[in-house]
Protein backbone atom coordinates (compact mmCIF):
# COMPACT_ATOMS: atom_id res chain seq x y z
CA UNK A 1 0.00 0.00 0.00
CA UNK A 2 1.62 3.61 -1.10
CA UNK A 3 1.37 6.40 0.84
CA UNK A 4 -0.44 8.04 -1.77
CA UNK A 5 -3.39 5.61 -1.73
CA UNK A 6 -4.11 6.20 2.00
CA UNK A 7 -4.78 9.67 1.67
CA UNK A 8 -8.60 10.43 2.14
CA UNK A 9 -10.71 12.85 -0.49
CA UNK A 10 -10.77 16.13 1.00
CA UNK A 11 -14.48 16.45 2.07
CA UNK A 12 -16.14 19.59 1.16
CA UNK A 13 -17.59 22.35 3.73
CA UNK A 14 -14.87 21.38 6.18
CA UNK A 15 -13.69 25.01 6.16
CA UNK A 16 -16.77 26.72 5.83
CA UNK A 17 -18.01 25.01 9.11
CA UNK A 18 -16.33 23.72 12.39
CA UNK A 19 -17.12 20.25 12.45
CA UNK A 20 -17.03 18.13 15.78
CA UNK A 21 -14.07 16.22 15.81
CA UNK A 22 -16.13 12.29 15.74
CA UNK A 23 -14.00 11.02 18.98
CA UNK A 24 -16.12 13.86 21.10
CA UNK A 25 -19.49 12.31 21.66
CA UNK A 26 -20.68 13.58 24.60
CA UNK A 27 -21.53 10.83 27.80
CA UNK A 28 -25.12 9.47 27.41
CA UNK A 29 -25.16 10.73 23.67
CA UNK A 30 -26.00 8.84 20.65
CA UNK A 31 -23.71 8.52 17.67
CA UNK A 32 -26.11 8.49 14.52
CA UNK A 33 -25.83 7.84 10.89
CA UNK A 34 -27.44 9.48 8.07
CA UNK A 35 -29.38 6.66 6.21
CA UNK A 36 -31.60 8.88 4.01
CA UNK A 37 -32.17 12.40 3.13
CA UNK A 38 -35.50 13.61 1.22
CA UNK A 39 -35.76 17.62 0.68
CA UNK A 40 -38.44 18.98 -0.28
CA UNK A 41 -39.00 23.19 -0.53
CA UNK A 42 -37.11 24.64 2.61
CA UNK A 43 -37.71 21.43 5.05
CA UNK A 44 -34.93 18.74 4.74
CA UNK A 45 -36.07 15.40 6.30
CA UNK A 46 -33.40 13.29 7.50
CA UNK A 47 -33.12 9.49 8.88
CA UNK A 48 -31.21 8.92 11.56
CA UNK A 49 -29.84 5.24 12.23
CA UNK A 50 -27.99 3.45 14.88
CA UNK A 51 -24.38 2.57 13.67
CA UNK A 52 -25.09 -0.94 14.85
CA UNK A 53 -28.29 -1.69 12.98
CA UNK A 54 -29.85 -2.28 15.92
CA UNK A 55 -32.79 -0.44 17.26
CA UNK A 56 -32.69 2.83 18.24
CA UNK A 57 -34.31 3.68 22.18
CA UNK A 58 -38.10 4.22 22.07
CA UNK A 59 -39.65 7.75 23.28
CA UNK A 60 -42.57 9.47 24.64
CA UNK A 61 -44.39 10.93 21.44
CA UNK A 62 -44.02 14.24 21.33
CA UNK A 63 -40.14 13.73 21.79
CA UNK A 64 -37.35 15.75 20.51
CA UNK A 65 -33.50 14.91 20.41
CA UNK A 66 -30.53 17.81 20.23
CA UNK A 67 -28.33 17.32 17.11
CA UNK A 68 -24.82 18.60 16.75
CA UNK A 69 -24.99 20.15 13.77
CA UNK A 70 -21.90 22.52 12.17
CA UNK A 71 -21.00 23.49 15.80
CA UNK A 72 -24.29 24.63 16.83
CA UNK A 73 -26.64 22.40 18.95
CA UNK A 74 -30.59 22.41 17.82
CA UNK A 75 -33.53 20.51 19.27
CA UNK A 76 -35.99 18.96 16.50
CA UNK A 77 -39.06 16.61 16.99
CA UNK A 78 -38.92 12.93 16.12
CA UNK A 79 -41.42 12.26 13.53
CA UNK A 80 -41.31 8.40 13.12
CA UNK A 81 -42.51 5.54 15.06
CA UNK A 82 -41.83 5.75 18.89
CA UNK A 83 -41.70 2.26 19.35
CA UNK A 84 -38.29 0.57 18.98
CA UNK A 85 -37.56 2.71 16.03
CA UNK A 86 -34.95 1.40 13.10
CA UNK A 87 -34.75 5.48 12.80
CA UNK A 88 -35.24 8.69 13.96
CA UNK A 89 -36.70 10.73 11.59
CA UNK A 90 -36.44 14.94 11.84
CA UNK A 91 -37.78 17.24 9.73
CA UNK A 92 -35.49 20.35 9.51
CA UNK A 93 -36.57 23.61 8.35
CA UNK A 94 -33.89 25.89 6.78
CA UNK A 95 -33.86 29.16 8.98
CA UNK A 96 -30.95 31.16 5.97
CA UNK A 97 -30.09 33.79 8.75
CA UNK A 98 -30.61 31.80 11.81
CA UNK A 99 -27.43 30.63 13.70
CA UNK A 100 -26.19 28.44 10.87
CA UNK A 101 -27.32 24.67 12.32
CA UNK A 102 -29.74 24.24 9.93
CA UNK A 103 -28.18 26.07 7.16
CA UNK A 104 -25.23 23.16 7.60
CA UNK A 105 -27.98 20.33 7.90
CA UNK A 106 -29.23 21.33 4.37
CA UNK A 107 -25.70 22.70 2.70
CA UNK A 108 -23.19 20.06 4.35
CA UNK A 109 -24.76 17.27 5.38
CA UNK A 110 -24.77 13.81 3.19
CA UNK A 111 -26.25 10.49 3.76
CA UNK A 112 -23.48 8.06 5.13
CA UNK A 113 -22.25 10.76 7.34
CA UNK A 114 -22.48 10.17 11.13
CA UNK A 115 -23.68 12.75 13.48
CA UNK A 116 -24.02 12.79 17.59
CA UNK A 117 -27.59 13.42 19.15
CA UNK A 118 -28.68 13.48 22.39
CA UNK A 119 -31.51 10.60 23.83
CA UNK A 120 -34.86 11.40 23.10
CA UNK A 121 -36.18 14.07 25.41
CA UNK A 122 -39.79 13.95 26.24
CA UNK A 123 -41.71 17.63 27.34
CA UNK A 124 -44.58 17.23 25.25
CA UNK A 125 -46.15 14.08 25.73
CA UNK A 126 -49.66 13.26 25.31
CA UNK A 127 -51.97 13.05 28.47
CA UNK A 128 -52.97 9.19 28.34
CA UNK A 129 -56.05 10.02 30.77
CA UNK A 130 -58.08 13.12 28.60
CA UNK A 131 -60.85 12.72 27.04
CA UNK A 132 -59.58 13.73 23.57
CA UNK A 133 -56.55 15.88 21.82
CA UNK A 134 -56.50 19.00 20.03
CA UNK A 135 -53.66 19.14 18.08
CA UNK A 136 -52.85 22.57 16.49
CA UNK A 137 -49.81 23.07 14.59
CA UNK A 138 -48.27 26.27 12.47
CA UNK A 139 -45.90 25.61 9.88
CA UNK A 140 -42.74 23.43 10.50
CA UNK A 141 -44.52 23.13 14.15
CA UNK A 142 -46.35 20.07 12.51
CA UNK A 143 -43.18 17.65 13.16
CA UNK A 144 -44.20 17.19 16.92
CA UNK A 145 -47.97 16.73 16.08
CA UNK A 146 -46.78 14.10 13.33
CA UNK A 147 -45.90 11.34 16.54
CA UNK A 148 -49.06 12.81 17.84
CA UNK A 149 -50.92 11.62 16.01
CA UNK A 150 -49.40 8.34 15.41
CA UNK A 151 -50.01 7.17 19.25
CA UNK A 152 -53.79 8.24 19.39
CA UNK A 153 -54.15 6.25 15.87
CA UNK A 154 -51.96 3.41 17.25
CA UNK A 155 -53.80 3.69 21.07
CA UNK A 156 -57.19 4.92 18.92
CA UNK A 157 -57.39 8.08 21.12
CA UNK A 158 -59.45 10.52 20.26
CA UNK A 159 -58.17 13.65 18.66
CA UNK A 160 -58.52 16.38 16.23
CA UNK A 161 -55.71 18.46 14.29
CA UNK A 162 -55.97 21.82 13.15
CA UNK A 163 -52.76 22.72 10.61
CA UNK A 164 -51.87 26.13 9.99
CA UNK A 165 -49.44 26.34 6.96
CA UNK A 166 -49.22 28.17 4.06
CA UNK A 167 -50.52 26.71 0.78
CA UNK A 168 -47.27 26.28 -1.04
CA UNK A 169 -45.20 25.52 2.17
CA UNK A 170 -44.29 22.12 4.43
CA UNK A 171 -46.05 20.04 1.30
CA UNK A 172 -43.91 16.77 2.56
CA UNK A 173 -45.05 17.17 6.28
CA UNK A 174 -49.00 18.27 5.39
CA UNK A 175 -49.06 14.65 3.33
CA UNK A 176 -47.35 12.58 5.66
CA UNK A 177 -49.56 13.90 8.20
CA UNK A 178 -52.95 13.07 6.06
CA UNK A 179 -51.53 9.98 5.54
CA UNK A 180 -51.18 9.62 9.38
CA UNK A 181 -54.85 10.89 10.43
CA UNK A 182 -56.30 8.51 7.76
CA UNK A 183 -60.68 9.20 7.89
CA UNK A 184 -60.06 11.64 10.92
CA UNK A 185 -58.78 14.51 7.91
CA UNK A 186 -57.30 17.43 9.87
CA UNK A 187 -58.51 21.11 9.66
CA UNK A 188 -56.36 22.82 7.10
CA UNK A 189 -56.23 26.80 7.59
CA UNK A 190 -54.10 29.09 5.06
CA UNK A 191 -54.41 32.67 6.76
CA UNK A 192 -54.19 34.20 10.53
CA UNK A 193 -58.17 35.27 10.60
CA UNK A 194 -58.69 31.90 8.92
CA UNK A 195 -56.80 30.14 12.29
CA UNK A 196 -58.45 32.62 14.80
CA UNK A 197 -61.96 31.82 13.62
CA UNK A 198 -61.42 28.03 13.52
CA UNK A 199 -59.91 28.22 17.18
CA UNK A 200 -62.75 30.59 18.49
CA UNK A 201 -65.28 27.69 17.19
CA UNK A 202 -63.52 24.53 17.62
CA UNK A 203 -62.15 25.59 21.37
CA UNK A 204 -64.94 26.41 22.66
CA UNK A 205 -67.06 23.38 22.25
CA UNK A 206 -64.71 20.69 23.17
CA UNK A 207 -65.95 17.28 25.83
CA UNK A 208 -64.90 17.99 29.48
CA UNK A 209 -61.69 16.38 30.08
CA UNK A 210 -59.99 17.55 26.59
CA UNK A 211 -56.22 18.93 26.32
CA UNK A 212 -54.81 21.46 23.66
CA UNK A 213 -51.23 21.04 22.37
CA UNK A 214 -50.43 23.72 20.21
CA UNK A 215 -46.65 23.82 18.23
CA UNK A 216 -45.71 26.52 15.73
CA UNK A 217 -44.52 30.21 15.62
CA UNK A 218 -44.53 32.08 19.05
CA UNK A 219 -47.31 34.60 18.08
CA UNK A 220 -48.96 31.80 16.33
CA UNK A 221 -49.06 29.86 20.15
CA UNK A 222 -49.65 32.77 22.18
CA UNK A 223 -52.88 33.69 20.15
CA UNK A 224 -53.98 30.19 20.37
CA UNK A 225 -53.74 30.42 23.96
CA UNK A 226 -54.87 33.58 24.66
CA UNK A 227 -58.17 32.27 22.61
CA UNK A 228 -57.96 29.00 24.49
CA UNK A 229 -57.65 31.52 28.05
CA UNK A 230 -61.00 33.45 26.93
CA UNK A 231 -62.68 30.52 26.21
CA UNK A 232 -62.54 29.28 29.84
CA UNK A 233 -59.31 26.75 29.07
CA UNK A 234 -57.45 26.06 32.52
CA UNK A 235 -53.53 26.40 31.84
CA UNK A 236 -53.15 23.01 32.90
CA UNK A 237 -55.01 21.79 29.93
CA UNK A 238 -52.74 23.72 27.57
CA UNK A 239 -49.25 22.58 26.21
CA UNK A 240 -47.20 24.85 24.26
CA UNK A 241 -43.94 23.21 22.93
CA UNK A 242 -41.67 26.09 22.64
CA UNK A 243 -38.37 26.03 20.99
CA UNK A 244 -37.57 29.42 19.89
CA UNK A 245 -37.32 32.45 22.25
CA UNK A 246 -37.47 36.07 21.84
CA UNK A 247 -34.17 38.08 21.08
CA UNK A 248 -33.44 39.16 24.51
CA UNK A 249 -32.16 42.24 25.66
CA UNK A 250 -28.71 42.09 26.58
CA UNK A 251 -29.28 42.90 30.06
CA UNK A 252 -27.40 44.87 33.45
CA UNK A 253 -23.69 43.98 34.35
CA UNK A 254 -23.79 42.45 37.80
CA UNK A 255 -21.52 40.51 39.82
CA UNK A 256 -21.39 36.57 40.81
CA UNK A 257 -20.15 34.90 43.83
CA UNK A 258 -19.17 31.16 43.73
CA UNK A 259 -19.88 29.74 46.54
CA UNK A 260 -17.73 26.96 46.67
CA UNK A 261 -14.10 28.85 45.86
CA UNK A 262 -15.17 32.24 46.97
CA UNK A 263 -14.53 33.77 43.38
CA UNK A 264 -15.88 36.70 42.10
CA UNK A 265 -16.69 37.12 38.25
CA UNK A 266 -18.05 40.28 36.66
CA UNK A 267 -21.05 39.74 34.07
CA UNK A 268 -21.39 42.93 31.81
CA UNK A 269 -24.16 43.71 29.80
CA UNK A 270 -24.40 41.53 26.71
CA UNK A 271 -22.66 38.80 27.88
CA UNK A 272 -24.55 35.99 29.16
CA UNK A 273 -23.73 34.08 33.11
CA UNK A 274 -22.93 31.00 31.13
CA UNK A 275 -20.40 32.37 28.63
CA UNK A 276 -18.83 34.03 31.75
CA UNK A 277 -18.88 30.78 33.75
CA UNK A 278 -17.10 29.08 30.69
CA UNK A 279 -15.09 32.18 30.31
CA UNK A 280 -13.59 31.65 33.71
CA UNK A 281 -13.24 27.33 33.39
CA UNK A 282 -16.24 26.82 35.56
CA UNK A 283 -18.09 23.62 34.40
CA UNK A 284 -21.29 23.75 33.79
CA UNK A 285 -23.54 21.64 32.01
CA UNK A 286 -25.50 22.98 28.88
CA UNK A 287 -27.23 22.35 25.68
CA UNK A 288 -29.95 24.77 24.07
CA UNK A 289 -28.64 27.90 25.46
CA UNK A 290 -31.55 29.72 25.23
CA UNK A 291 -33.58 29.11 28.47
CA UNK A 292 -35.29 26.18 27.02
CA UNK A 293 -34.00 22.78 27.73
CA UNK A 294 -33.40 23.07 31.39
CA UNK A 295 -29.85 21.80 31.46
CA UNK A 296 -28.19 24.66 32.61
CA UNK A 297 -29.54 24.82 35.98
CA UNK A 298 -27.89 26.14 39.06
CA UNK A 299 -28.24 26.68 42.69
CA UNK A 300 -28.55 30.00 44.11
CA UNK A 301 -27.47 30.64 47.31
CA UNK A 302 -27.87 34.62 48.10
CA UNK A 303 -29.61 37.29 45.39
CA UNK A 304 -33.01 37.55 43.55
CA UNK A 305 -32.25 36.05 40.34
CA UNK A 306 -34.11 37.65 37.33
CA UNK A 307 -35.51 34.73 35.36
CA UNK A 308 -35.78 34.95 31.81
CA UNK A 309 -36.18 31.71 30.75
CA UNK A 310 -39.16 29.41 29.25
CA UNK A 311 -38.39 25.98 31.53
CA UNK A 312 -39.15 27.03 34.81
CA UNK A 313 -42.29 26.76 36.47
CA UNK A 314 -44.27 29.39 38.52
CA UNK A 315 -43.45 28.49 41.75
CA UNK A 316 -39.90 28.16 41.05
CA UNK A 317 -39.31 31.15 39.62
CA UNK A 318 -40.68 32.68 42.90
CA UNK A 319 -38.77 30.60 44.90
CA UNK A 320 -35.67 31.92 43.40
CA UNK A 321 -33.46 29.17 44.82
CA UNK A 322 -31.88 28.11 41.31
CA UNK A 323 -31.16 29.79 37.26
CA UNK A 324 -30.84 29.09 34.42
CA UNK A 325 -27.63 30.35 33.47
CA UNK A 326 -27.86 30.28 29.34
CA UNK A 327 -30.27 33.67 29.55
CA UNK A 328 -31.27 34.77 32.61
CA UNK A 329 -29.40 37.04 34.99
CA UNK A 330 -29.92 39.24 38.34
CA UNK A 331 -31.99 41.76 39.73
CA UNK A 332 -29.38 42.47 42.32
CA UNK A 333 -26.14 43.59 41.30
CA UNK A 334 -24.71 40.63 43.48
CA UNK A 335 -26.21 36.67 43.09
CA UNK A 336 -24.16 33.78 44.79
CA UNK A 337 -24.49 30.44 43.30
CA UNK A 338 -23.51 27.10 44.58
CA UNK A 339 -20.58 25.92 42.49
CA UNK B 1 -54.89 10.07 66.21
CA UNK B 2 -52.07 12.78 65.29
CA UNK B 3 -50.45 12.85 62.01
CA UNK B 4 -48.44 15.47 59.99
CA UNK B 5 -50.24 17.08 57.12
CA UNK B 6 -47.13 15.94 54.85
CA UNK B 7 -48.47 12.69 55.63
CA UNK B 8 -52.31 12.01 54.87
CA UNK B 9 -54.69 12.57 52.35
CA UNK B 10 -57.48 13.80 54.48
CA UNK B 11 -58.74 16.79 53.28
CA UNK B 12 -57.76 19.84 55.10
CA UNK B 13 -60.95 22.31 54.02
CA UNK B 14 -60.46 25.93 54.66
CA UNK B 15 -62.66 27.67 56.69
CA UNK B 16 -63.82 30.62 54.06
CA UNK B 17 -65.87 29.51 50.94
CA UNK B 18 -63.77 30.15 47.64
CA UNK B 19 -64.75 32.76 45.56
CA UNK B 20 -66.12 32.04 42.24
CA UNK B 21 -62.97 31.08 39.44
CA UNK B 22 -63.82 34.50 37.13
CA UNK B 23 -62.02 32.53 34.21
CA UNK B 24 -64.61 30.08 33.60
CA UNK B 25 -66.94 30.24 30.66
CA UNK B 26 -70.01 28.52 32.54
CA UNK B 27 -70.93 27.06 35.86
CA UNK B 28 -72.44 24.21 37.41
CA UNK B 29 -72.89 24.80 41.25
CA UNK B 30 -74.54 21.90 43.62
CA UNK B 31 -75.53 22.37 47.25
CA UNK B 32 -77.00 20.83 50.51
CA UNK B 33 -78.70 21.54 53.11
CA UNK B 34 -79.22 25.26 54.35
CA UNK B 35 -75.35 26.41 54.97
CA UNK B 36 -74.66 25.21 51.32
CA UNK B 37 -77.35 26.68 49.58
CA UNK B 38 -76.36 30.07 51.57
CA UNK B 39 -73.02 29.97 50.21
CA UNK B 40 -74.10 28.67 46.94
CA UNK B 41 -76.23 31.66 46.65
CA UNK B 42 -73.47 33.94 47.40
CA UNK B 43 -71.75 32.34 44.03
CA UNK B 44 -74.65 32.26 42.03
CA UNK B 45 -75.04 35.95 42.45
CA UNK B 46 -71.86 36.45 41.18
CA UNK B 47 -72.10 34.03 38.59
CA UNK B 48 -75.32 35.86 37.23
CA UNK B 49 -73.98 39.35 37.61
CA UNK B 50 -71.18 38.17 35.11
CA UNK B 51 -73.45 36.92 32.41
CA UNK B 52 -72.05 33.68 32.10
CA UNK B 53 -74.27 30.63 32.07
CA UNK B 54 -75.50 28.59 34.82
CA UNK B 55 -76.76 25.52 35.95
CA UNK B 56 -77.93 24.97 39.81
CA UNK B 57 -78.99 22.37 41.66
CA UNK B 58 -80.24 22.25 45.72
CA UNK B 59 -81.16 18.82 47.69
CA UNK B 60 -82.69 19.58 51.50
CA UNK B 61 -82.75 15.86 51.94
CA UNK B 62 -80.15 13.00 52.72
CA UNK B 63 -79.28 10.62 49.73
CA UNK B 64 -77.21 10.70 46.70
CA UNK B 65 -79.56 12.68 43.88
CA UNK B 66 -77.67 15.53 43.69
CA UNK B 67 -74.81 13.66 41.99
CA UNK B 68 -77.30 11.88 39.82
CA UNK B 69 -78.66 15.74 38.71
CA UNK B 70 -74.91 16.80 38.23
CA UNK B 71 -74.17 13.18 36.44
CA UNK B 72 -76.06 14.48 33.45
CA UNK B 73 -74.86 18.01 32.81
CA UNK B 74 -71.41 16.59 33.79
CA UNK B 75 -71.30 13.88 30.26
CA UNK B 76 -72.50 16.87 28.05
CA UNK B 77 -70.29 19.73 30.05
CA UNK B 78 -67.57 21.41 27.52
CA UNK B 79 -64.10 22.50 28.67
CA UNK B 80 -64.72 25.90 30.10
CA UNK B 81 -66.82 24.36 32.90
CA UNK B 82 -66.25 24.77 36.32
CA UNK B 83 -68.15 22.82 38.84
CA UNK B 84 -68.58 24.61 42.59
CA UNK B 85 -70.27 22.11 45.43
CA UNK B 86 -71.07 23.57 48.92
CA UNK B 87 -72.64 20.87 50.73
CA UNK B 88 -71.41 18.12 53.83
CA UNK B 89 -68.34 16.22 53.60
CA UNK B 90 -69.64 13.47 52.40
CA UNK B 91 -71.60 15.20 49.60
CA UNK B 92 -68.21 17.34 48.89
CA UNK B 93 -66.55 13.91 48.43
CA UNK B 94 -69.44 12.54 45.93
CA UNK B 95 -69.56 15.07 43.72
CA UNK B 96 -65.61 15.53 43.89
CA UNK B 97 -65.34 11.59 42.45
CA UNK B 98 -68.00 12.58 40.23
CA UNK B 99 -67.05 15.42 38.62
CA UNK B 100 -63.29 14.32 38.14
CA UNK B 101 -64.53 10.99 36.21
CA UNK B 102 -66.24 13.11 34.00
CA UNK B 103 -62.69 14.41 33.18
CA UNK B 104 -62.34 17.50 35.46
CA UNK B 105 -59.12 18.50 36.81
CA UNK B 106 -58.47 19.84 40.52
CA UNK B 107 -58.20 23.64 39.00
CA UNK B 108 -61.85 23.14 37.50
CA UNK B 109 -63.41 22.03 40.93
CA UNK B 110 -64.21 24.87 43.77
CA UNK B 111 -65.46 23.00 47.18
CA UNK B 112 -66.85 24.30 50.36
CA UNK B 113 -67.98 21.93 53.29
CA UNK B 114 -70.36 23.29 55.49
CA UNK B 115 -69.81 20.20 58.11
CA UNK B 116 -67.96 16.92 58.64
CA UNK B 117 -69.10 13.72 60.71
CA UNK B 118 -70.56 11.59 58.38
CA UNK B 119 -67.74 9.53 56.93
CA UNK B 120 -67.99 6.84 54.42
CA UNK B 121 -65.38 3.98 55.67
CA UNK B 122 -63.93 1.17 52.66
CA UNK B 123 -63.40 -2.13 54.08
CA UNK B 124 -60.30 -3.79 52.33
CA UNK B 125 -61.28 -7.09 53.41
CA UNK B 126 -65.24 -7.26 52.13
CA UNK B 127 -64.65 -4.36 49.97
CA UNK B 128 -68.15 -2.83 51.74
CA UNK B 129 -68.56 0.88 52.31
CA UNK B 130 -69.83 1.87 55.68
CA UNK B 131 -71.12 5.27 56.69
CA UNK B 132 -71.37 6.56 60.66
CA UNK B 133 -70.37 9.76 62.08
CA UNK B 134 -67.00 9.34 62.58
CA UNK B 135 -63.82 10.47 63.44
CA UNK B 136 -60.51 9.60 62.35
CA UNK B 137 -58.82 7.13 64.18
CA UNK B 138 -62.47 5.88 65.29
CA UNK B 139 -63.50 1.89 65.08
CA UNK B 140 -66.47 0.62 63.34
CA UNK B 141 -68.57 -2.35 62.77
CA UNK B 142 -67.88 -2.74 59.20
CA UNK B 143 -71.59 -3.53 57.22
CA UNK B 144 -70.74 -5.97 55.29
CA UNK B 145 -68.41 -8.25 57.21
CA UNK B 146 -68.68 -6.83 60.76
CA UNK B 147 -64.75 -6.78 61.33
CA UNK B 148 -63.92 -4.16 63.38
CA UNK B 149 -62.58 -1.68 61.19
CA UNK B 150 -59.80 1.27 62.38
CA UNK B 151 -60.88 4.88 60.46
CA UNK B 152 -56.97 5.39 58.75
CA UNK B 153 -56.04 8.75 57.76
CA UNK B 154 -56.18 8.37 53.87
CA UNK B 155 -58.93 9.37 51.72
CA UNK B 156 -59.76 8.00 48.47
CA UNK B 157 -60.65 10.63 45.46
CA UNK B 158 -61.60 7.70 43.47
CA UNK B 159 -64.50 6.33 45.45
CA UNK B 160 -64.69 9.40 47.80
CA UNK B 161 -63.90 7.41 51.25
CA UNK B 162 -61.81 6.90 54.45
CA UNK B 163 -60.17 3.77 54.60
CA UNK B 164 -60.43 1.31 56.96
CA UNK B 165 -58.86 -1.96 58.03
CA UNK B 166 -59.02 -4.61 60.85
CA UNK B 167 -57.88 -3.35 64.08
CA UNK B 168 -58.32 -6.46 66.28
CA UNK B 169 -56.78 -8.95 63.76
CA UNK B 170 -53.87 -9.80 65.85
CA UNK B 171 -56.49 -10.71 68.94
CA UNK B 172 -57.82 -13.96 69.46
CA UNK B 173 -61.21 -14.49 68.43
CA UNK B 174 -63.59 -14.20 71.85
Amino acid sequence: MTAAGAQAPASRGEAAYPRAPRTAVREGWLLLRVAGVSTAGRVRSLRLVSLTGDTLPSFTPGSHIVVEAGGRTNAYSLTGDFLEPTAYEISVLLIADGQGGSRWIHDELEVGEELSASPPRSAFAPVASARHHVLVAGGIGITPILSHVRAARLYRRSFEVIYAHRPDAQAAPLRELQALCGSNQPELVHSRAELTATLRNRLSDQPLGSVLFVCGPRSMMEATETIATELGWPAERIHIERFSTAALDPGNPFTVRLSRSGRQLLIPSGVSLLEALEGAEVPVPYLCRRGVCGECRVAVTAGRPEHRDLFLTDEERAAGDSVMCCVSRAHDPLLELDL
Amino acid sequence: MTVSADHTSVPRWPDEPPDVDPTGSSYLVVSRGDAGRAVALGWTSTIVSAAKPLWTHHESGEGPASVDALSWHLAAARVGTRVMVAAPELDVLDVLRAVRSAGAIDAEVRAHVTQTGDRRVYCPHCRTHTVAHLEVGDTVACEGCRRTLIVYHHVSRLNGSYFGYMVDAEEPAA
